[in-house]
């Protein structure tokens, strides 16, 4: 009976033990339902990938009403990836969170806390395993609207007005993203995506279809935060809690990048949204301002925090330009970059809370010291930073590699040399970090103990140091991440259109 | 190379180990920092000794950066300084932009001929535009790395490193690695004589600016960074020069300066550790308290100076060999280099270990000294007996030039132009050395200039306008949610917008006859419209709330005129429900913050641009539904579908059914948004009130 229902098992699992873990409310229940419901998604997401891999697509009818009539549930190797990946930082960063929120969240809202996240992690994952548009469209607003509330969960008061201001933009996002699925609905009579990608090349030429698709790529440019849709981003990150910024950061943009390739490269075929050569330039584009400028921008924060969520949204920048090269190993490069960027980020992410849960804050200012204070802890920042910056044997020389690799292919010379500058900047803001750990002390120095270090909980410490461990893994071993993403990226460019 | 890295690393280790201590206890640093230290020293060896064993411009490039970075943490051991935090990050930072050049040109290399091994590259490589840039873009990175004008700022600044670092890293290792990466690829340098005839512009000026700068400066560091720059100056030209000698003299060069140059620098670090000073000013004459350290750093001087029986003769004896062959001109460049090159090292010597005694000196331990000892004999060696350095020098230059070349080293008695060229530089260098009063003022002022407008400056300028590029990026996002929204809501609808344009038009924008059934609807939508509109003109709040209830009731009319009472019910429900709350709502407000708000007064520029916006995003919406109106909705839905299996999932309605079976999975989902919804407004609530 699990074999059959392995596809909605993911969604299942967190969604019954959430309200569980609000009711429970203790921290101390609540937590070890959560954190095991968490691994156990993870490990039917593994199991998940597995079959999907030996054999191909996996289709499941929710209230056994065929599609397109009922709602279906759609696993092929596109988004079959991506589900482990939620799942695995999700239950990682589970784990980490207990301690890392008893420095930034009152003790009574830990519970609730739990629930949500569990909820958060349920609307991710929904929103990759379903094959209907609108069920898309629900599941966004599961994750949405939990992202909200943890976001607004965070230590600081400022945290409400981020979380505010996140809620109005993701809001608008998920709005366009509604009347954008309306209008294709409008002309096409379906919301199943499989009948949508059959019925939709007989009406491509309308004003509505168009005009769909416009509305969608807005909304969701929205949530995967492109430059210039990106202002949400910065102030969520840096006012959630620690734990619940190491989660989004790793996934919650990434999923949106799975609905912009499911809708316009799987359902809409690259020939008719992208292949016109004036949108996929303009995206490109933007994608490429977006690195630049959002890197400037991380360049000179003083907060870390923000320094790495302008970071992100440069690298969602990166993930775009993949995409829109149109060439197999752009688009490889894109998707191992959702992938690696996932494990860097929550891995910076998750080093920042460890500093937060012992020094108090995460200002440059804060950091100071850090490299004698809490060795192990830097020297994970450090490993993790280098993959930002692209240094071969992390993550982030694999999908450099790859993007640039397609740009070369694709004939697009300036964009690969801009990729390379730009990682410069990426140096620039993640040296400054590291000069500030080893070389500088801090201001009201206590007498300096050679012996005695004060590094994070080893319960904190531990997911860190896996999590920055992956990036160092798949940075040496590519065979699976690269063979998965090669052959999606075959997929996408060649079956669409 | 390798060996000579090698064996000057071990020297250095030598030296260092006996200087760190010494520097520990003048910066009040801990043993465990010293474990740092020589960490990142053998780091750096490492990546030099991969960086020239590489035949893979991916390879190269990897170690290239990696010497970067572990100069950067030695360049800046001494963290709590200001100076030398900037010091190592200008390092990382010139060098490191520059190494994109190599990448960059590894790449164009790529595209050209698919491959990134040089000896491939070699075989195939021919004169083109795509390698022409290439080289250059190597050559960037190359010469900044080996310090080259206009480039050079970096490296007397990082003289803030150590001692034992400067030694190795800017003596020998990390500038060398520059024309290293020269003299790698000059097969591919060699196929372009602008390139060629770059590189000795560039060389030359690094040559006369290093040497006129060195010969002002003051601090012992400063001399011999300056040196360096100059130094490295006539290597790049030696390979502009080109031919057997250019390339095997570059190589030679190289070898014999790394050797004096350290020797001299070690020179320097014993010197300030014994008498606490690093100013040629405020030592001297002290070869009589430190009589061996005097003697090995003369020999290193006296290779560096370019005097007979010293491996320095036969660098200069290679350089005019080669400037020979280019006529008049370069042949001039050369004197002069040298001879500049002769002065500023013997006054750094004579400074230091001539004159009235100056300056207190405490011992110093031996393994300060005998490095110097040892480099500085091998000084003296490589000029008597010069057979292995010469082969040395061969072997390297074989792989430069592509074929086999013979070099000949020897003292000739005779009046061959080299030697008159030697000299007329020991004769010049002896004038400048001597009329050091006169032209020293003008210098000096020529070297401030210099640093006011020169290149140094332009990096300053860099970095600031960067961080003020990015501060006002900063202040432009972090400004209200209404400019957030308006930032968001233009380029959405601009997108949209464009979409409508770019699709094709036919049977769009159709008007149908309005017929007299129609009015009752017709006069609906004109009041919803109607008080759409009037709830944006300010007023009170109370009647705000009732205007905005007007748009959903009148619209319930209309679902009810188009013959659809269920959903007709359910709208007057849920705008009852909402116009009720929203009221409630507003009883709650203490009346002297509604009254604060009503009493608010936009800007009328605001006003007038959110009207723009407004209105601009209301016509797209309008243009979007009517075009989307104007052609049939598709023929076959799943609606269709739905109708018929209603009774199949037992429901007598088919809206029901939709709710409750077929998307019961969506319904599920909805419901716990609301859940969410209201856990986060409750949470969001709590938090309020606690603080």
């Amino acid at each position: 009976m699990i074999a059959e229902n392995l596809p909605v098992l993911p969604i299942v699992l967190p969604i019954l033990a959430a309200p569980l873990c609000v009711i429970l409310h203790r921290p101390r229940l609540a937590w070890p339902l959560a954190v095991a419901v968490a691994w156990a998604t993870f490990g039917v997401c593994c199991a998940l990938l597995a079959r999907v891999l030996a054999d191909g697509t996996i289709s499941y009818q929710l209230g056994n009403w065929a599609p397109p009539f009922g709602i279906e549930f759609r696993v092929d190797s596109l988004n079959a990836w991506l589900m482990p990946l939620v799942s695995g930082v999700g239950a990682l960063v589970l784990t980490y969170a207990p301690r890392s929120l008893a420095a930034e969240v009152a003790r009574s809202r830990h519970g609730l806390l739990y629930g949500v996240y569990l909820l958060s992690m349920t609307g991710l994952l929904g929103m990759t395993v379903t094959g209907d548009a609108f069920n898309v469209f629900v599941f966004l607003e599961i994750s949405s609207l939990s992202t909200y509330a943890l976001v607004s969960m965070g230590p600081d008061r400022r945290s409400l007005m981020a979380g505010f201001r996140y809620l109005i933009m993701g809001a608008i996002g998920g709005t366009f993203f509604l009347i954008g699925v309306g209008l294709l609905y409008m002309k096409t009579g379906t919301l199943n995506m499989a009948d949508l990608a059959e019925r939709l090349p007989a009406v491509k030429d309308s004003r509505t279809v168009l005009a769909g698709l416009g509305f969608l790529a807005t909304g969701l440019s929205l949530k995967i935060a492109l430059f210039p849709l990106h202002l949400w981003l910065p102030s969520a990150y840096t006012f959630a809690p620690s734990a619940v910024t190491a989660f989004l950061a790793a996934t919650a943009t990434k999923v949106s990048v799975y609905i912009v390739l499911r809708f316009f490269f799987t359902i809409a075929g690259v020939g008719e949204s992208l292949g016109n050569g004036a949108v996929r330039e303009a995206i490109m584009l933007l994608a490429l301002v977006g690195i630049f400028v959002a890197s400037l921008v991380a360049c000179f924060q003083q907060e870390v925090k923000r320094a790495l969520a302008y970071s992100s949204v440069a690298q969602i920048g990166y993930i775009l330009v993949g995409v829109t090269m149109l060439t197999v190993d752009g688009m490889t490069g894109a998707l191992v970059h959702v992938f690696n960027h996932a494990l860097m980020k929550g891995g910076l992410f998750m080093v920042l809370g460890c500093v937060v849960a012992r020094v108090g804050g995460s200002r440059l200012s804060d950091l100071r010291g850090i490299g004698r204070r809490m060795p192990l802890t830097a020297i994970a920042f450090v490993i993790g930073g280098l993959g930002m910056i692209g240094v071969p044997a992390t993550v982030g020389f694999v999908s450099k590699w790859y993007l640039v690799l397609g740009a070369l292919e694709a004939g697009l010379w300036h964009v690969a040399a801009m990729m390379l500058v730009s990682s410069l900047l990426a140096v620039v803001y993640v040296w400054r970090v590291v000069e500030v750990m080893y070389f500088q002390e801090p201001e009201d120095a206590p007498e300096i103990d050679e012996a005695k270090t004060d590094e994070a909980p080893f319960g904190m410490l531990l997911p860190t140091l896996v999590m920055i461990g992956a990036t160092i893994w798949f940075g040496l071993d590519t065979d699976l991440t690269v063979d998965v993403a090669r052959r999606t990226a075959a997929m996408l460019l060649g079956g669409g259109s | 190379m390798k060996k000579i890295l090698g064996i000057l690393g071990l020297l250095i280790a030598v030296y260092a180990s006996g200087y760190m201590p010494l520097h520990r206890h003048h910066t009040g640093k801990r043993r465990a920092d010293d474990v740092r230290f020589f960490g990142f020293l053998l780091l750096f060896m490492a990546a030099m000794v991969g960086l020239v064993m590489s035949q893979d411009l991916i390879l190269l490039f990897v170690f290239w950066d990696l010497t970067a970075i572990a100069s950067y943490f030695l360049i800046g051991y001494d963290s709590e300084e200001e100076e030398s935090r900037t010091a190592a990050l200008m390092a990382l930072l010139v060098t490191g932009v520059s190494a994109v050049g190599v990448l960059v040109g590894a790449l164009l290399l790529w595209s050209e001929y698919r491959t990134f091994s040089l000896p491939l590259l070699f075989q195939s490589a021919e004169p083109s535009t795509t390698v022409t840039w290439a080289v250059s873009l190597i050559l960037v990175g190359a010469l900044a790395k080996s310090a080259q004008f206009p480039l050079h700022f970096w490296l007397p600044r990082a003289m803030a490193a150590p001692t034992p670092v400067s030694a190795y890293l800017h003596s020998a290792a990390m500038v060398a690695a520059g024309v290293f990466l020269i003299g790698r690829i000059y097969p591919l340098v060699s196929l372009d004589t602008r390139v060629l005839d770059a590189l000795i512009v560039i060389g030359g000026a690094s040559m006369v600016v290093g040497g006129l700068v060195a010969l002002t400066r003051d601090v012992f560091k400063q001399v011999l960074a300056y040196s360096t720059i100059s130094q490295y100056g006539y290597v790049v030209v030696m390979f502009g020069i080109g031919g057997e000698y250019g390339v095997a003299g570059a190589t030679f060069y190289v070898i014999a300066h790394a050797i004096a140059k350290s020797a001299l620098f070690m020179t320097a670090g014993a010197v300030t550790e014994a008498t606490g000073s690093a100013r040629l000013a405020d030592v001297g004459g002290l070869w009589r308290r430190m009589p061996w350290l005097a003697v090995g750093s003369a020999m290193a001087s006296a290779g560096l100076m370019a005097l007979p029986f010293t491996i320095g003769f036969f660098k200069d004896e290679l350089f005019f060999a080669g400037a020979d062959g280019r006529g008049q001109l370069i042949q001039w460049f050369a004197v002069a280099g040298a001879t500049l090159s002769f002065a500023y090292i013997a006054r750094f010597w004579a400074g230091i270990f001539l004159g009235p005694r100056q300056g207190d000196v405490q011992p110093v331990p031996a393994s300060l000294v005998i490095p110097v000892g040892v480099l500085g004999a091998l000084t003296v060696l490589g000029g008597i007996w010069v057979e292995p350095f010469r082969w040395l020098a061969e072997q390297a230059a074989r792989v430069s030039f592509g074929e086999e070349l013979e070099i000949n080293l020897a003292y000739h008695l005779d009046t061959r132009t080299e030697n008159l060229m030697a000299l007329s530089v020991y004769g010049l260098g002896a004038v400048v050395l001597l009329t050091g009063r006169w032209w020293h003022q003008p210098v000096e002022r020529l070297v401030k200039i210099g640093n006011r407008i020169g290149p140094a400056r332009g990096y300053a300028l860099a970095l600031y306008g960067m961080n003020r590029l990015s501060d006002s990026i900063h202040d432009f996002e972090v400004r209200d949610l209404r400019s957030r929204i308006a930032t968001i809501l233009i380029p959405s609808g601009a997108l949209v917008l464009l979409a409508v344009i770019y699709s094709p038009t036919q049977d769009t924008f159709r008007f149908t006859s309005i017929e007299s059934g129609d009015l009752p609807l017709l006069l609906m939508l004109g009041v919803a419209a109607a008080s759409g509109v009037m709830v944006v003109i300010p007023q009170d709040h109370l009647r705000m709330a009732l205007t905005l209830s007007g748009v959903g009731f009148s619209l319930a009319v209309v679902y009810a005129l188009l013959g659809a009472p269920d959903v007709a019910l359910v709208a007057v429900l849920i705008e009852t429900i909402f116009t009720v709350v929203f009221i409630g709502i507003l009883v709650l407000i203490p009346r002297p913050i509604l009254r604060y708000e009503r009493n608010l007064r936009a800007p009328r520029i605001r006003l007038g641009r959110d009207a723009i916006i407004a209105f601009i995003a209301g016509s797209v919406a309008f243009v979007v539904v009517w075009s989307a109106l104007s052609r049939p909705s598709a023929s076959t839905t799943v609606i269709g579908r739905h109708i018929e299996q209603s009774p199949l999932a037992h429901g007598y309605d088919v809206v029901t059914v939709i709710l409750a079976d077929f998307r019961g999975f969506d319904t599920m989902g909805e419901i716990t948004v609301i859940a969410i919804a209201f856990v986060g407004i409750l949470s969001l609530m709590r938090a309020g009130r606690l603080r």
